[in-house]
């Protein structure tokens, strides 16, 4: 029995020692890194990522950075755990939605006063404004620019003698929806639709449905002063009746929209099952480059004109956690990794917009080649919808607004009867964070 | 300071039940720092308004007011309900079946054992990703097979569709635990004594007569107990529907568990989070507390 509670006691001072030993100041000048979360995960991305990390340790023997591989799957739940419990990385890779929503409970670093004037200066305005509050405060420093792209395939439209928009003539929803009739075939007259004219990634389609309703002069969210109020009127309506019109009465779009994600419909534009692929993101365009018959011509269309051109932006974005300890070298960083260069590496390999004017006039982002001149002209267009920095955003996406989407597009239900479930039950979301007292 | 308290222990236990304290003490420890605490913990919380970013504040039944006039929440009980019974039913009623199937004398019944043991020795998460594969609407291996049969002509997405979602993820939900079902069971059946069912026959007894008459009875205190396990188990179902459909399509699948989930960690309600899971174990005690009344009734009633 004396041996056991010897043996008790000598494991439990060996752990403490240990302990102690891995946890004392050696006195040397050697730090821990910096510890940055990148959630790239396309292969070329995850590279170049890699490789800036790379350069920046070879040149900064003092300072080095750890580069730790995040997926966007199990971000927001790492993120919070890590924000909570102080175990934080020091710059982390996320998406201006949620940083909004982080900076509004107090888990950012505000990066304004680390910024260097000459970044600030050459990042666009309306990227800033995806990640700025009210008050100043900039929770993240934005870097690639999502967008939304209409891919097609070109050998279809020259088949049919349609000639595709550009820049000088872009397309109305009108013109679009009347090339998608005339695309839309039974080719071995079987009686069942094998090439559809039109295809969208409808399963979680509040991101697609909000920004592209902005060019219909619809905005969802209405700033009422002290909160904010959803109302679905007849500008967030139209485009709403314009898909269910091309799913059901003009069936010129695949059905098959209605369970995917745009990602998931791109093998039926590869296979000719459909002719457009309309509201999938810029970065879309890496997998036609890479994974697309050898056959295969496609393109991309500028943006679609409803009322106006004017689309929704969304950034992502290196932040900085406010329990960081070490805020100023965490900037240092992200004004290396976010140079005019090497934005200009990762928006490349990401197949998305960089966020500097300097990169966007750079001859690579104005190619015709895998689209870049007519993805990056849409800059020009690209606003930042009301919605931004709503409390409860986060939350009335995943809640409201995609399940109503689903079932509207899903046949379920009419688009009158959509907009009045959207109204009602938004107020039931948003009262609480007004309860909170939450405001942006 | 150790000879004290081996002085006083002296005293108050003998030397033997000293030794067994000492050998239970770690593991008290570790039930203690990584069961009772953080489920003490979470019983609290589900009284405090805590907010992630925020500071934890009693708030008294706040909570359960609110719950009570949650549509959301009580949508998500529902579908709960519907999956849990089900499930359930289909689970024990296909072990037992699986049960009675091995327990007659097949050959090789060691192997098939084993065979159907292998889902449930699957994780979840796991069981999740095979089933979501089969159903992927392109090249998942039920829409192959339905087509070649001549049973749909166009792919369907059976894991978006309002139509087909549930059924799937039944089907789905039910293969992974009938073989915890039918071992549970087959171990019941094999304590009946073969005697039992001769003198069964004898007395001209047929197939569901002695089914009916000798196995329901002697396996019923094991049916309870199988029941009662499945059904907390698939009221508590979490991992294999966050794969499959992560409670879409319209938050069709999403089970009371996904909703506590969806509630404490997407929007950072912890305290209403943890008010969930409360009241979940108080249905899920009170509808077992019934249950097994019934089961004991009936038993000291024979």
């Amino acid at each position: 029995m004396k041996r056991s509670l010897t043996i008790v006691i000598l494991c439990a001072a060996f752990g403490i020692g240990g302990y102690w030993w891995m946890q004392r100041d050696t006195g040397l000048p050697v730090k821990q890194p910096l510890r940055f979360v990148s959630l790239a995960w396309q292969e070329r991305s995850i590279a170049a990522n890699k490789e800036i990390v790379a350069e920046w340790n070879a040149a900064h023997p003092e300072m080095q950075v750890e580069y730790i591989q995040g997926t966007w799957n199990s971000a927001h739940d790492y993120l919070v755990t890590a924000f909570e419990t102080g175990d934080v990385p020091d710059i982390f890779h996320y998406e201006s939605s949620i940083i909004v929503d982080y900076a509004m409970r107090g888990y950012l670093t505000d990066l304004s006063p680390y910024i260097s004037p000459s970044m600030k200066a050459d990042i666009l305005d309306v990227a800033w404004a995806t990640v700025t509050r009210p008050n100043g405060e900039i929770g993240g420093v934005p870097f690639l620019i999502e967008s939304l792209v209409v891919l097609y395939n070109a050998s279809l439209f020259e088949q049919e003698g349609i000639v595709p928009p550009t820049l000088e003539h872009p397309w109305s929803w009108d013109d679009l929806r009347a090339a998608a009739r005339r695309l839309t075939k039974d080719l071995n007259n079987d009686g069942v639709t094998d090439q559809y004219g039109a295809a969208f990634g409808l399963r979680s389609s509040a991101n697609i449905v909000m920004n592209t309703s902005i060019s219909f002069g619809g905005s969802f969210f209405v700033n009422k002063g002290d909160h904010f109020a959803v109302e679905v009127h007849d500008e967030e309506k139209q485009l709403l009746q314009t898909i269910v019109d091309m799913l059901y009465t003009e069936k010129s779009a695949a059905p098959a929209s209605i369970g995917e994600s745009g990602a998931g419909m791109i093998p039926a534009l590869f296979s000719g099952r459909c002719a457009m692929l309309i509201g999938i993101g810029a970065w879309g365009r890496q997998q036609l480059m890479e994974n697309a018959p050898k056959d295969f011509r496609w393109g991309v269309m500028p943006a679609l004109k409803a009322k106006t051109q004017m689309y929704g932006a969304s950034t992502q974005t290196l932040s900085v956690p406010k329990r960081s300890p070490r805020p100023k070298e965490a900037m240092q960083f992200i004004e290396f990794m976010l140079n005019t260069q090497n934005m200009a590496r990762l928006a490349l390999n990401d197949w998305m917009i960089p966020a500097r004017r300097s990169c966007l006039t750079m001859p690579e982002f104005r190619d015709s080649i895998g689209g870049w001149d007519i993805t990056t002209a849409a800059v020009a267009t690209l606003g930042v919808g009301s919605w931004l920095g709503a409390p409860g955003y986060v939350e009335w996406k995943s809640r409201v607004a995609n399940p109503v989407l689903q079932e509207l597009f899903a046949g379920r239900m009419n688009v009158e009867a959509a907009a009045q479930r959207i109204e009602r039950e938004s107020n039931i979301v948003l009262s609480r964070y007004r309860k909170r007292g939450d405001v942006w | 300071m150790k000879g004290m308290s081996t002085k006083r222990a002296h005293s108050l236990y003998s030397r033997k039940e000293l030794g067994q304290f000492q050998l239970l003490l770690p593991v008290v420890l570790l039930i203690s720092v990584f069961s009772a605490y953080p489920l003490l913990r979470g019983i609290y919380l589900g009284f405090t308004d805590y907010r992630l970013g925020d500071p934890i504040v009693f708030n008294g039944i706040e909570n359960y007011l609110q719950l009570f006039e949650d549509e959301f929440f009580w949508e998500s009980f529902r579908i709960g309900m519907l999956w849990t019974f089900v499930v359930t039913a289909l689970q024990v009623g296909l072990g037992l079946g699986l049960a009675l199937l091995l327990n007659t004398k097949v050959r090789f019944a060691s192997f098939y054992t084993i065979l159907i043991l292998l889902p449930w020795a699957t994780p979840p998460i796991i069981r999740g990703i095979l089933w979501r594969q089969m159903y992927e609407p392109n090249s998942g291996a039920v829409n192959i097979m339905l087509l070649n049969a001549g049973f749909i002509d166009a792919p369907v997405n059976w894991l978006s569709s309002f139509e087909y979602v549930i059924p799937s993820v039944i089907i789905a939900g039910v293969w992974g635990e009938i073989s915890k079902a039918a071992i549970f069971l087959l171990a019941g059946l094999q304590t009946i004594s073969h005697d039992l069912y001769e003198a069964g026959t004898i007395d001209g007894a047929g197939a569901w007569q002695r089914f009916r008459h000798i196995t329901l009875p002697v396996l019923k205190p094991v049916l309870a107990a199988i029941i009662s396990l499945t059904f907390m188990w698939n009221f508590n179902t979490f991992g294999i529907i966050w794969v499959l459909t992560q409670g879409g399509p319209g938050g069709m699948t999403r089970l009371p568990m996904l909703a506590a989930y969806e509630e404490g960690f997407r929007y950072g309600y912890i305290g209403y989070a943890a008010a969930i899971g409360n009241v979940m174990i108080i249905i899920l005690s009170v509808m077992l507390f019934f249950y097994i009344r019934v089961q004991l009734k009936e038993r000291t009633e024979r």
